[in-house]
């Protein structure tokens, strides 16, 4: 079979799988070498405790075309993400975790992006992997999360996905520290698509995440994607100080119409819901400047460009000629022209140095437009 | 032929050429001989063809400060092989790096070798998120088929016979202060008794040693690929080298009118050690498919220097490249040189660089001295 003329990286992102990564690189070489002609495999350590580092080596002595780059400290499955996509080389990158992802299904994905999909992100199906709390809370916060967000939430989403070059040129750019994958990648607002596959649990379970742990992961994903609780806060702030000034009113107006009022009550009353009135003003307006400043800091690039493209023809009409019949245009008054000679009109020099510019905006002839 | 002579050399490079006419001085005969077709076609042709001025090593003073000694010298000696016509870089890349930008200028300025920061017409060329600094140099290239031609003609100035498509099978003790040389070309096989031998095979200093029984040297070498392209106009004046790790050098090699791209992380194919278990190099070499690493370099390459997407590829050169294991800690070059290797009077000579050749040369003056 001919092989397909492409450089292909898959970035492997190894936290303590001594015991797949063998296979699992084995599997992927086999499946790359017979499809594509030119092929990387990024093998990402996140400071494995086990053996995993010395797989990797023996891995390094058997396989062409294997990397390992390993990391300092545990820096987590996004950062390590980061790393490899940052190193790669490919025209097309494959992201996956060796203990779920299946490496039979690299190709069908790396097709569909050189099929024109930026972003292939592949989902699971996360309907039935939890008890039935488990799975209403998550609907939950996904609804929540989902309006927070400005980007897109995709349910299910995980590491394994195909990008295309320019995908990770821009996701590249993205700078968070606390990142999650899938967002980073529709932030870009490259063609993105889903992916459903069948997860192949090797780990023995090992790596399901509690309810509480879920429950910080998804609270550090909004808070560290969107400035809506700050937002909140702001509000609840200004909720506030309006209550304190409504307040201050009863106050007065109770001291003016009833007469047994307890001495020192209006004044003390007045003293504290005046300074709560302040503080939560304060609060609002904090909490204001503190979500520009978020924003500021994120250090995202303005916009990405997905890209560009100009008209086919340059030229509309290529039958034109530079050639003047007249020296002069006709709008242009031969009085004026004479009476001042150091400036000389600027619209017909151009017209006769760069008839370019303006050919698309007529189809006429140069001998045409003379005679209109 | 005379089936005596003072001087025998193994190997017909540059090392051996030049050591050749070397001891000329001091011998009236001296004879080279080559087992290829022609001197000088191996790695003395097949290099990046770099004249040293220290920059190449900026983790090992003493051969950085060596080739800044010896740099001069290699301009004096072959002015017409030199071409310094373009403006040579160095790039210190920010992730991966063993050195930093400061450390690399500070080195410099150390060994006293001219640097400064580039402009800004040459520092847009480079991704910034990948490149720390970018620093003008002094240093240039030879054309080895020029090198080649001028070392001929000093070989049959100097009166130095020179024997090509003729090995060296063996060298034994003879009895009478001389070495016994056994040699095969295609039609004959004869001997030869010489009072000295100077082995400069450099890749295949093992092939004698092991077919005459004398002790090995643990020689490391690598399958290398060097990528041949025409650069795009922007970059056609320019040397560019990223140090210090697993990045590029894109150079100008004269000798084919093209610059060759190498790459530390794709150039070496494959690598093998001399010693404990012996295959000759250029079996290996033969035996082991090729294929062109080129898709991997480009695509690493333009990401530190966008231009070079336009590179046109026009081939690889392959190379077995030799290096002395020891010297991978700290990417030196010392010149390797044992004396009286199994044998007195048999000497081992090997350089891994062609303008070091005079470090070697004071050794060999001093041995025989």
């Amino acid at each position: 079979m001919e092989r397909i003329e492409a450089l292909v990286s898959v970035v492997v992102i190894c936290r303590n799988v001594s015991d797949v990564l063998e296979d699992c690189v084995a599997e992927i070489c086999l499946l790359l070498e017979s499809q594509y002609s030119n092929y990387e495999v990024l093998l990402v350590d996140d400071n494995s405790e086990d053996e995993t580092v010395a797989r990797a080596e023996k891995i390094l002595s058997q396989h062409y075309c294997v990397r390992l780059i390993a990391l300092s400290r545990q820096m987590g499955t996004e950062i390590a993400t980061m790393a490899g996509l940052e190193s790669a080389i490919g025209d097309f990158v494959v992201v996956m975790d060796p203990e779920f992802d299946p490496p039979d299904q690299i190709i069908r994905m790396i097709e569909m992006v050189r099929g024109g999909q930026d972003i292939v992100m592949g989902v699971i199906d996360t309907t039935r992997d939890r008890g039935p709390l488990y799975q209403k809370l998550r609907g939950l916060y996904y609804a929540v999360a989902g309006r927070m967000i400005a980007s897109k939430l995709i349910p299910g989403s995980t590491i394994f996905s195909a990008l295309s070059r320019a995908a990770v040129n821009a996701i590249t750019r993205i700078r968070h520290r606390k990142r999650l994958f899938s967002l980073v990648a529709s932030e870009t607002g490259y063609p993105l698509v889903t992916f459903p596959y069948e997860q192949r649990d090797t780990s023995g379970g090992r790596r399901q995440r509690g309810l509480l742990r879920s429950v910080r992961f998804g609270v550090s994903t909004l808070i560290h994607n969107s400035n809506s609780p700050l937002r909140l806060v702001s509000i609840v702030g200004l909720v506030g100080s309006l209550m304190c000034t409504l307040y201050c009113v009863y106050v007065i107006v109770v001291n003016i119409f009833k007469d047994e009022v307890m001495e020192g009550w209006t004044t003390l009353s007045l003293q504290l819901n005046g300074l709560f009135f302040l503080a939560f003003l304060m609060l609002a307006l904090v909490g204001e400047y503190m979500a520009r400043v978020l924003d500021e800091s994120m250090d995202r690039p303005l916009y990405h460009v997905r890209g560009e493209k100009s008209s086919s023809i340059m030229i509309s009409n290529a039958t034109r000629r530079n050639v003047l019949e007249e020296s002069l245009d006709e709008h242009q008054p031969e009085a004026a022209h004479s009476r001042a000679p150091v400036k000389p009109p600027t619209m017909p020099r151009k017209k006769a140095v760069a008839p370019v510019l303006d050919a698309g905006l007529s189809l006429n002839t140069p001998e045409e437009s003379h005679d209109q | 032929m005379t089936d005596t002579c003072d001087v025998l050399i193994v190997g017909g490079g540059f090392f051996g050429l030049y050591l050749g006419c070397h001891l000329r001085a001091r011998f009236d005969n001296v004879v080279v001989v080559e087992k290829g077709p022609d001197f000088m076609q191996r790695a003395s042709y097949t290099n990046q063809a770099r004249v040293h001025n220290g920059y190449h090593y900026p983790r090992s003073m003493l051969t950085a400060f060596r080739s800044r000694i010896n740099y001069p010298r290699f301009l004096k000696e072959f002015p017409e092989c030199i071409d310094d016509s373009f403006c040579k870089v160095y790039g210190v890349g920010r992730m991966l790096s063993k050195v930093s930008a400061e450390q690399f200028r500070l080195f410099m300025s150390r060994i006293e070798a001219p640097i400064e920061q580039a402009g800004s017409n040459i520092r847009r060329l480079f991704d910034p998120r990948l490149i720390e600094d970018v620093f003008l140099t002094e240093e240039c290239a030879f054309n080895t088929v020029i090198l080649r031609k001028l070392m001929l003609q000093r070989a049959h100035d100097a009166g130095v016979s020179c024997l090509t498509s003729t090995k060296v099978l063996t060298v034994r003790e003879n009895g009478d202060d001389t070495i016994l040389a056994e040699l095969e070309s295609a039609e004959t096989r004869e001997t030869i008794h010489a009072k000295y031998v100077f082995n400069c095979s450099y890749s295949a200093i093992n092939q004698v040693l092991a077919a005459s029984d004398l002790p090995l040297i643990p020689l490391k070498h690598e399958l290398t690929e060097m990528a041949l392209v025409d650069v795009p106009e922007s970059l056609r004046r320019l040397g560019v080298t990223i140090m210090c790790g697993p990045f590029f050098s894109v150079m100008p090699f004269p000798a084919r009118k093209a610059h060759t791209l190498s790459h530390v992380r794709y150039t070496p194919h494959m690598h093998w050690y001399d010693v404990p278990d012996y295959k000759d190099a250029y079996t290996v070499f033969e035996e082991t498919p090729k294929k062109s690493a080129y898709p991997h370099m480009i695509r690493d390459a333009q990401r530190y220097m966008p231009a070079l997407a336009n590179c046109d590829y026009r081939g690889s050169l392959w190379e077995v490249k030799t290096v002395l294991p020891r010297s991978e800690v700290d990417d030196s070059r010392p010149i390797l040189f044992r004396k009286h290797h199994g044998l007195p009077n048999h000497h081992v000579v090997m350089g891994g660089k062609i303008d070091n050749v005079y470090d070697a040369l004071s050794e060999v003056d001093e041995l025989l001295a």
